[in-house]
Parts: structure tokens; sequence; C-alpha cells
């Protein structure tokens, strides 16, 4: 019996960039200076793509879907992520456009419901996507879609196999790493040892990068979203200037003053 | 449904663990790329204090202590202490370990024997020693932040160690012409952070050692670094220094001008001289705003006459947002490779890289302007292959494959490092004469074990002609160095080149002034020298 057909769905989240430190604005709103494909993400991505090589490449499918509400703003810097996820190897890539929550941050049940009508709508087997995303770390997109789509999962992997119709998972666990074996089609979220991602090649880029991207309008129940909203963001309390003592004597009697002892 | 098959608890996920935490907060991701740093720079301690460094006397035993110098009396120190004053500014060798870290280079190569380092912190302080120490015969070796690779900070016998380290407040900062008075001890990225974060500029140079080294240590060596070819070297940036005399008199010109056409330019007599002729205690220097998008490319190009041509484009085409254009060889990414864990650039290997990087004030017009060289670059067929950073961290990621070379080159055991400037056309033939000299002397082989040599590999910066030939080495032989010595400074000679473009000359490269300057030059430098300071205390048994 021929191996099923591998049609793997990839959601990316476009977020702060790791190497940036988040400044706030005077009105305690994020100001972000740089944008950068989520970590984790980026993982899942190569991960698709290194299944599609080890499998069979026509057989296999790979296909890189982000999200946003807000287009106008977002469009250019989602667009140079799909570029690169297709100068990779991705097959396919579309934005899907929330036309009826501006304002508002996407909630992890929103964008599960809406990642679950784009894999009924089309068949994929197999969603890698990445087990956080570095801006929010809410964690739970991969988890609420197998709820929703009633399929298995398995989170946090660091290596993954195929062995035949099935996939043995090993996954990062409080102490130490677990083993799993199931068949597709499943759910899997990626941790960070699972592989490094490539550079995308400059000549794929070039050639990619002129191919228009697939922007399908697509709703979400608003008042559901607004079920969590964040108010306003901190920094956190900066640490506070060490002391140097001369004797223990002085030191004991310090800390008996901040009732420490 | 998941079949568990079993689990491994062992501790080998504590790795994967606090790489996950630095990787989940957003802010700290940064800090896993120091924290590599600092622990590569601990391993390379390590390393080193297996074998603590030689006497420099020692190993350079020609080198004989100049009688005529005084040696240190307790009545000295007591003087020093009456100047100092504050207690904790004078490290005597009272706990001698204490002295080790002004004795010693970083790359614990070359050791003094001083046995008092002085801490002043005012100019004042550094005045009244320095006229001290010029009554009293005592020689004197000034230290900034100790970075230097010729061993130029560092004593050879008992000078008195003159650190301006406390030296370290920020004079003023104007944030409409951009110019920074600072004191000679502050640390290069705080002097950065610091008009970074007063109105968005950035110091004109850049160097690895930015966290150690000091704004007057990089000012008396003219450092050149990593944005050379953009800012341009130190002779021009620096408008302004205030110099302590070897009579200890102090010399103010601390201009904040732009334009100054009377007399002498002073100043830039002390950029570049290594504390020979006085000791630099401030610094007014013009900063340029500071670019906010950064792009770059990495490629790989097929032959060192490719390597020019593609320069001779960046240049047309990128025009001003150009920052950086490096090159290096195929044997230099080699080594790097066993030595880093981060992804290769490229899938296949090419026979020579270019790093490009572009900086701006507009990320889309860098981009487009980018972009565009890139395909016509392939169009044209300068280049065979290439990656461009789509974000910040991937751009540290490529920065890192060019910047590790150093380290890398010397993991096989040691390494020869030879700092030399060219004529772009002669850059990369002096590698390939290196390395036919040693095929044909049969010392080296990359993969023959026995050979002392592994490879002499070639990388720099191509913008400022400036080539750095590594000779990564199993073990250090005299042979090895016959053969490359005086060979590689004949050569650079031969080609007009210089054979120190950016290190400096200090005690390593002493003997080989004569291959770069005439002998008129070398006189005249002797001239101000014994003008300046006739009874010869300030940084002796160097260059001049």
């Amino acid at each position: 019996m021929p191996l099923p057909k591998l049609n793997i769905l990839v959601p990316v989240k476009r977020v702060i960039d790791h190497s940036v430190t988040p400044k706030l604005n005077a009105d305690k709103t994020l100001k972000i200076t740089n944008f950068a494909i989520n970590p984790f993400d980026d993982i899942a991505v190569e991960e698709a793509l290194k299944l599609k090589k080890l499998s069979d490449k026509l057989a296999t499918k790979v296909n890189v879907v982000t999200i946003t509400n807000n287009y106008e703003k977002d469009a250019k810097g989602l667009k140079s992520i799909l570029v690169n996820s297709m100068a990779k190897g991705a097959d396919e890539v579309k934005i899907l456009n929330v036309n009826n929550s501006k304002g508002y941050d996407l909630s992890p049940l929103s964008i599960a419901k809406l990642l679950k009508s784009e894999v009924t709508k089309n068949d994929y087997n197999l969603v890698i996507c990445g087990k956080q995303a570095i801006d929010d770390d809410s964690g739970n997109v991969g988890s609420m879609l197998a709820g929703l789509l009633n399929w298995k999962q398995a989170n946090n992997c660091c290596k993954v196999e195929r062995q035949e119709e099935k996939f043995r998972l090993t996954k990062e666990i409080d102490n130490g790493e677990q083993v799993v074996e199931g068949e597709l089609p499943m759910i899997l979220t990626t941790d960070l040892r699972l592989n490094v991602p490539k550079y995308a090649p400059l000549p794929k880029i070039m050639k990619v990068k002129n191919k228009p991207i697939k922007v399908e309008e697509v709703s979400i129940d608003d008042i559901e979203n607004k079920q969590v909203t964040i108010t306003e963001y901190m920094e956190p309390p900066s640490k506070k200037q060490g002391k140097v003592f001369t004797s223990v004597d002085e030191l004991f009697t310090q800390l008996k003053n901040d009732k420490v002892i | 449904m998941i079949k568990n098959i079993g689990s491994n608890t062992q501790l080998k996920k504590i790795s994967s663990i606090i790489a996950y935490r630095a990787f989940s907060k957003a802010t700290s991701v940064d800090n896993r790329f120091k924290c590599s740093l600092v622990q590569k720079y601990a391993a390379r301690r390590e390393y080193a204090s297996k074998q603590p460094p030689k006497l420099t006397s020692e190993t350079y035993s020609y080198v004989k202590r100049d009688e005529k110098y005084k040696k240190l009396t307790e009545q000295d120190i007591e003087h020093f202490r009456a100047i100092l004053g504050k207690k904790g500014s004078l490290i005597t060798d009272e706990v001698p370990s204490d002295l080790d870290f002004y004795n010693e280079d970083w790359m614990r190569k070359y050791k003094g024997q001083s046995k008092l380092v002085l801490k002043p912190t005012t100019t004042e302080q550094v005045s009244q020693i320095i006229k001290y120490c010029s009554e009293q015969n005592l020689a004197v070796c000034p230290q900034g932040g100790n970075t230097g690779l010729v061993g130029g900070s560092i004593p050879v016998f008992d000078e008195i160690i003159l650190s301006v380290a406390n030296l370290n407040k920020i004079r003023s900062f104007d944030d409409v012409s951009g110019i920074l008075k600072c004191d000679a001890g502050v640390i290069l990225e705080n002097a950065d952070n610091y008009i970074k974060d007063n109105g968005n500029y950035i110091f004109p140079l850049d160097l690895g050692a930015k966290g150690s080294c000091h704004v007057g240590g990089v000012v008396a060596t003219n450092a050149g670094g990593l944005r050379l070819l953009r800012y341009g070297s130190l002779h021009g940036s620096v408008l302004g220094l205030e110099v302590v005399l070897p009579n200890g008199e102090i010399l103010d010109s601390m201009h904040s001008l732009r334009k100054d056409n009377t007399g002498y330019d002073l100043k830039q007599l002390f950029i570049g001289s290594e504390g020979t002729i006085g000791i630099i205690t401030g610094v007014s220097i013009l900063c340029p705003p500071r670019p906010n998008a950064f792009h770059v490319s990495f490629l790989g190009v097929e032959s060192y006459e490719m390597v020019q041509k593609v320069f001779q484009k960046a240049k047309n085409e990128l025009g001003e947002i150009l920052s950086a254009f490096e090159f290096m060889d195929k044997k230099s990414l080699q080594l790097t490779k066993s030595h880093i864990s981060s992804p290769e650039p490229l899938e296949d290997e090419y026979p020579f890289y270019v790093l490009i990087e572009t900086s701006g004030s507009n990320a889309e017009h860098d981009s487009a302007k980018l972009e565009t060289f890139l395909s016509s670059a392939f169009e044209e067929e300068l280049v065979l292959d290439g990656t461009v950073s789509s974000n910040e961290s991937e751009a540290k990621n490529l920065w890192s494959w060019r910047e590790m070379i150093p380290e890398s080159s010397a993991a096989g055991g040691g390494v020869y490092k030879y700092d030399v400037s060219l004529p772009l056309k002669d850059l990369y033939s002096l590698v390939d004469a290196v390395n036919e000299k040693l095929e044909a002397a049969g010392l080296s082989s990359i993969t023959d074990e026995s050979k002392p040599v592994i490879s002499a590999i070639g990388y720099g910066h191509v913008g400022d002609g400036n080539l750095h030939l590594n000779v990564a080495v199993r073990t250090y032989t005299k042979d090895v160095e016959n053969c490359l010595e005086p060979f590689v400074y004949e050569f650079v000679s031969g080609k007009k080149g210089s054979v120190s473009a950016e290190h400096g000359l200090g005690f390593q490269k002493k003997n080989y002034i004569g291959y770069s300057k005439s002998d008129q030059e070398i006189k005249m430098i002797k001239q101000l020298k014994n003008i300046y300071d006739p009874k010869g205390i300030l940084n002796p048994y160097k260059y001049v």
C-alpha cells in the first residue's frame, strides 16, 4: 500500500524580532521597530520542508499561511515572510485577512477556528506549528486546533521521524524526553532543538519575489475574540543597585533593618 | 490514539531548557547571543590559564632593562598615594595577583613586571603623576582597556602602569552637532550607548572589543574596525584631544570645531602614537547619526578578481548606504564551520565569500537598492550564490561567520596573525604566496597531523585594503616562524603596503617599522619623541 500523501499546513506569525529589545510608547503601548517570523514557526517551516525532502516530493505539499486583522499595515512584512518561505521551498502561501476585528489582538481561539476551516477546506492531514509565539507566549493555538478537529497532537517536538504510515515523535517534557507514536492526521508543535532553520537562497528569492500572494477575506466571532483584551504594557521593575559592605556586622545590621532575618 | 512508547528522563535537557528560556522571551535572545560570547571568552581564559604567559623579558631576552630609569621606592609610592588621595585607585604588589590583570594582555602573550598601578580620576592627577615621574626618571606604561593585539599596553620590565580606567566621565554631548566630549577611560560601548540614548547617534568606530576597550585607547592606537569604510579613520572624526605631555604639562585642544585652519594640527600627532609622546585624557569626537535599518547579504564568488568586481559594483550601486564589505576565502569558512553551530549561509562551497552590509535611515529604500544590486549581480554572473538577511537576528548570524574567523583559526592549536594593508589588486596574492612557500618547505597540510601548519587563510576588509593573514598552526615552531618572517614583511613592503594596518606596532612589530616607513620618516618620529620626551619615560622598549 502506498504511503499516505502528506498535505502539510504551517501557520506562521509575524512577531517582534527576538534580537531587539521591546520599548514602550508614552501611552503604554508596545513600540516595535523590527519584526520577524516567530522563531518557533521558522522551525516549523524548516521541519515541513525537511519532511518533504525525505518523502515523495511530488506527492507532498507544504503550504504556509499567516493571519492578520490589520492588512494595510502588515501586508509588506507578511509578504516578505511568505516570500522567504516560498524561496525555501513552500508550495503555496496565503494571507488570511480578518476584516471584522480591527484594533484588537486576535485570540488563540479565533486563530484556531480560522485554521480549522483552512484544514477542512483543503484536506490537510498534518499541521506543524510553533509551540508558542514569542510575543504573547500563550502557546494555545496548536492544542486548541487539535481539540477543534479532534485530532492527535504531539507538542514540543524535538525530533520527528516518519516510519511507514506512522510518525515517531520525541517530545521535550519537564524532566527529559518522551517518545510517542501516531498516525496521520495530527498536529505537531515544534520546540527549539528540532532543527536550525536555513537561510533562504538568494537566487530563489529573486525568482519568487514578484509572484502574487493570495489574500483571502475571512471573518471571526468578534464578541468571543474580545473576551480577553490587553489593557497596558509595563516595563519590568529595574534591578536595584547592589551595596558593598565592609564588615559582617554591617551586613547583619542591614539585614535586620530590612527584616530579612 | 497516540501511543506513549517511553520516556527518557536524563538531565541532558538542561541546555535546551536554558536555550528555550532565552528564546521564549522576546527580550532575552539578545542575551543568548551575549551568553555565548561570554562562554567563549571564559573558555579561552581557561585554556590560557593552563599555560600562564612567560615574562616578556624572558621570551625576548635580547631586550634589556635600561638602567637610566630609577627603580620604584617606598617614597615614590607614598608620593603617588598623596596625589591620588582616595583609597583603591592605587594597586601595589601587596597582593601580587591584583597586578596580573594589568601586567598581562588578554591574549596572555605578554607579561610585564610592574609593581605599581595608578588609576587617577582627574587629568590634574595624571599631570602631577607624570611630572613627578619625569623628575624622578620613572618609566611609565600608559594603559587603556588592555585589549591590544601587539603588546603595546603591557610593560616590559618594571614600568609604572598608568591606567585611565577611572577617568570615565562623559563630559558633554551636543545632540545638534553630534559632538561628544568624554574622558579617555570611557568604555567604547558605554559611549556608544550614551549617544544612542541621547539623540540617536553612533560612535564612528566599532570593533569586537567594544565592551572593554576605551575611547582614549582606540584614539591612541588609531584603531580601524568595522565602520571605517563608512565613517573614515579617527584622523578625520576626532576633533580635539586633551593630552598630558611627558613633562606633566596639559595640552588642551578639546575643540568642537569642524573647521580650524590655524597652524599645525597637533592632535594628529597623538592619534596612533601608542602612548609614546603623551597620555590622552580627553577626547572630542564627531559622531554621525545612527542608521536604523541594517541589511546583510552573504555571497559566494568564484575568484578574487570577481570579489573586486563585486566591490566596484557595490560602491557604485549601493553608494552611501554601503557600510561594510568583507571578504573571506574558502578555508576561512571551512575552519569556522567546525567551530560554530549556526547554519551555513550557503549550501555549496565557493572559492571566496563576500559579506555586504548596508545601513541607512529608510529600510524600504535600502532593501530596494540592495535587491536591485543583487539581482543585477546575479544576471551579470558576478556572484554564484547568496543569501540576504530578512531580520536583525539573521543579520547577526551572518556576521558571526565573519567575526568568528579569528577565533576559529586559533582553535587548531595556535595562529600567527598578520594584519597588513596592500593595494587592492595584490591583496590576496600574499595568502597564495605564503601557502606556496609553506608547502614548498613541507610544513603545511590540512589533513596530515604531523605537519605544524594547518593552512594560511585570508580574510579582511576589502573596503579598506586591509588583509588579515592568519596562519593556523597545530604547534608553534621556529621553522614556521623563520619561513614566515621576514618573508611576509618583505612581500608587503615590496608591494608598497603597510605591515600594520590597524593593530599598531606596540612591542610585537617594533622591529618591523622599517618595512613601512622610510628612514626619513623614522628619523622624524625619533626627533619628535626626543623633543617632547627627552628622558624617554613614556612607554619605553616599544616602537620608538
